[in-house]
């Protein structure tokens, strides 16, 4: 699972009003290279919240994000590569999605995570 | 404090019983007081509880001996696992033990202690002997371990040799739902009903019915009944009349609780005075009476308590709430296990809490959300068996997808609910996609394939509101089996994508091309749940809730096909009787089973397809060489999909057509 997918994920339980952003639990992160493309990042960069991308990649082991970020900063090549290895190329191989609010763990087994819910919960 | 050599540590809670606290939690807090406050210092230990006292039932007191497993006779490990009243008895002569080793004054007045207890230990033993007046009858346990699949039950019989050994053997069973019960003399007799209604194999699985037994237990475990007892108790007391005391009623003997995979299942079933041995359950005991059940986790933990089923009449509805009664517990825990006792206790208890609701949820009506039975059965469970058969067939990519999917603008993020086997993720190099799909096996395969996935329900996406640019949905929708299902999977797929982005959604049409495709397929009847059971089967008597009626009749007449013949497909129906079979409607018929023949070199590659036929959700079909699964389809009528999505305020239909036997159709969130 990429920190892509983990910023777009919400806890979907019933009654949850506050789902995001999953605390991630790595107990196993891959890096794997991507293509960086530079029309995705900048559409992305719209759409991800970036404090929980930074969290994100602090809890899989990469804090080389700024704490903020604006739009101007994309045009710094050194940036979006940054930007580009924490969204699209961090795995979260093994370990857990946990819910802020509730704390319903949804594991990631083999970098798929698992949303289900069960009965009770939808 | 340290607990050394053959010393007694006396614990006493002092929360307990007053508040209302379950078996599994109470071990948790000392398992939590153990391993926090206490260095243990060998590596096994032992902790029971004796009887309450007499004056004074809330005072318990817990005793921890880390001697008591060095002196185990061999047999006392093999009762660990399973273990009846017999532990009472095993537990006195390891009482005694110390007893005869005692030196100094700390030890004498343990041994003063001990033997108080000891003798309202025995007494409270004379007691159960009187109660339970044949134990043990043969019971026969049906069990299950971590080891084996869900599917797989079998039974563990308990023989007695004349020298007093006991003798365990397991034997396995076919798979099974339902228990028959009857009275005869006063005993209740559950017996297996299998499935194909072979001659059934019968097991004596419990004797009951002792009335000293119940007033024993009435007047015992009256104070810690009280809590959990109450919320039902009125209700039964105003239903007790309609008790069945006639055979042929039948409760259930496997309960599903859902979700999927191994671990979700609640096995329910009678345990008087026997065990239950194996994973996640819990047991069900026998009709009013309070019995003594054991839920163990193999090797691992033993709890012992009283667990109390009533059967229910109301409305006509019939439900067993059960509810742990705090007794007597006996824990036993192994120093190698500390690690994975929390985990097992608190699932233990969501399973024990959740019996009672359980049943209730059963009779709720399923809301939106919640996943119909057919659907489960005839569409997850149908998929997760043929996914990588069904994978090897699904690999042209729809032209009209890959139209829609090329017009995107140049980096949009693709959401792609339902993905199946991915094979529409990624097919623009210049868009990203994330899939999802409810088939943990399907997804493993996209995973496999490199392509960001997640398992999910495409009813109840766990996205954000507007992050994805665009989302698809093919070939899903017909798999849903209720109109408000179908509505909300539309309404997820707008919510996910931004302002502006656009959603394809593509279903099996019900005016097919090929028409004789349609005639391979087999039309459900009005009365669905009767032919999807058999209506021999009392699922769908005791689980009203599993039909679907909330399935809304097709509207448009446009659309007649008299020329379908009855299929030949339809025997693969279980109990279709042929007079049923004629009066299914096949005007506006959208409701079908659509057959996926898995042939058989495929089908012997894993246990699910034998497994699958055993139950009943596949048939063999020799002359094709396959095994044949039904899947469930709703297929939509021309101008369906547009009134599904009518109704909503923020989408706008960009554009629709029929190709390939499919309706198409293309919206916009617009706001």
């Amino acid at each position: 699972m990429r920190l892509l997918t983990h910023n777009m994920l919400s806890c979907n339980v019933k009654g949850v009003t506050n789902g995001f952003p999953l605390i991630i639990q790595a107990d196993k992160v891959l890096e794997k290279p991507a293509e960086l493309n530079h029309d995705f990042l900048r559409n992305m960069f719209y759409k991800v919240d970036w404090k929980a991308l930074v969290d994100a990649a602090k809890s899989m082991g990469y804090s080389e994000l700024p704490e903020s970020a604006e739009a101007s900063m994309l045009e710094s090549l050194d940036f979006l590569n940054r930007f580009h290895h924490a969204l699209m190329e961090l795995h979260l191989e093994e370990g857990a999605l946990i819910c802020p609010e509730t704390g319903r763990k949804f594991p990631v087994d083999k970098g798929i995570p698992n949303m289900l819910l069960h009965e009770d919960e939808v | 404090m340290n607990i050394e050599g053959n010393e007694y540590v006396r614990f006493r809670f002092g929360i307990w019983p007053e508040e209302r606290v379950y078996p599994s939690r109470l071990f948790e807090s000392v398992n939590s007081y153990l391993l926090d406050r206490v260095r243990i210092m060998t590596t096994s230990l032992r902790i029971f509880k004796l009887p309450c006292q007499r004056k004074n039932p809330r005072a318990s007191v817990l005793f921890l001996h880390p001697a008591m497993l060095s002196h185990n006779p061999p047999s006392f490990s093999l009762m660990g696992d399973c273990i009846g009243d017999e532990s009472s008895a095993d537990l006195m002569a390891l009482l005694e033990r110390p007893a005869e080793a005692g030196g100094d004054e700390a030890e004498a007045a343990a041994v003063v202690e001990r033997r108080m207890t000891m003798r309202k230990a025995r007494r409270w033993e004379m007691k159960e002997r009187r109660k339970v007046k044949e134990y043990p009858p043969p019971i026969p346990l049906l069990a299950r371990t971590e080891n084996l699949q869900s599917h797989m039950p079998w039974v563990l019989q308990r023989t007695y040799t004349s020298d007093g050994r006991l003798i365990l053997s397991e034997e396995p069973v076919r798979h099974h739902e339902y228990f028959r019960a009857s009275r005869r003399d006063g005993r209740l007799t559950l017996q297996l009903v299998l499935l194909d209604d072979e001659a059934h194999r019968d097991f004596q699985v419990a004797e009951s019915e002792a009335e000293a037994d119940q007033l024993d237990h009435r007047d015992d475990c009256s104070q810690c009944q009280e809590a959990e007892g109450e919320s039902w108790e009125d209700k039964i007391s105003s239903s007790q009349g309609d008790y069945p005391d006639e055979s042929r009623d039948l409760m259930p003997a496997a309960v599903e609780k859902g979700g999927s995979g191994v671990g979700k299942f609640l096995n329910v079933y009678d345990i008087t005075g026997g065990v239950n041995v194996g994973g996640e359950l819990n047991g069900f005991g026998p009709l009013d009476h309070d019995v003594p059940s054991f839920t163990s986790y193999p090797s691992r933990l033993m709890l012992v308590n009283f667990l109390r089923v009533k059967r229910i009449f109301v409305h006509g509805k019939e439900s067993f709430p059960a509810s742990l009664i705090y007794r007597s517990f006996h824990l036993r825990l192994f120093s190698s296990m500390k690690k994975d006792i929390q985990g097992n206790v608190l699932s233990g208890l969501r399973t024990s809490e959740s019996v009672a609701e359980h049943e209730e949820e059963k009779c709720s009506t399923a809301n939106a959300q919640s996943t119909p039975e057919i659907e489960k059965k005839y569409v997850h469970r149908v998929y997760d068996a043929i996914a990588p058969h069904f994978s090897s067939t699904r690999f042209a990519k729809w032209p009209k997808v890959a139209a829609f999917l090329g017009s995107l603008p140049l980096g949009s993020l693709v959401l792609d609910a339902g993905c199946g086997n991915g094979k529409y993720l990624g097919l623009n190099p210049d868009c990203y996609f994330i899939g999802c799909d409810i088939s943990a096996p399907l997804i493993k395969i996209c995973s496999d394939r490199e392509h960001e996935v997640l398992v999910a329900d495409a009813v109840n996406l766990p996205y954000r509101t507007g992050f994805g640019d665009a989302a698809i949905s093919i070939a899903v929708l017909h798999h849903l089996s209720t109109e408000s299902r179908r509505k909300k999977a539309i309404q997820e797929l707008v919510r996910v994508v931004k302002v502006g982005g656009l959603v394809l959604i593509t279903v099996w049409a019900a005016e097919q091309e090929d028409k004789t495709l349609v005639t391979k397929w087999t039309p459900l009847a009005d009365k669905y749940a009767e032919e999807w059971v058999g209506p021999s089967s009392p699922r769908a008597r005791s689980s009203p809730s599993l039909t679907l009626e909330s399935i809304p009749e097709a509207e448009d007449k446009g659309f007649k096909e008299k020329e379908i013949n009855l299929p030949e497909d339809s025997k693969v129906l279980p109990e279709m009787s042929p007079s049923r079979q004629r009066e299914i409607n096949i005007d506006n018929q959208q409701e079908y089973f659509v057959p996926w023949h898995l042939p058989y070199h495929r089908a012997e590659v894993g246990g699910a397809s034998a497994y699958a036929v055993e139950s009943g959700l596949a048939k063999k079909d020799d002359k094709k060489g396959a095994v044949v699964y039904n899947r469930y389809y709703h297929v939509f009528c021309e101008g369906e999909l547009e009134r599904l999505v009518s109704g909503m305020n923020n989408v706008t239909v960009v554009d629709r057509f029929f190709d390939k036997s499919n309706w198409c159709i293309v919206i916009e969130k617009s706001c």
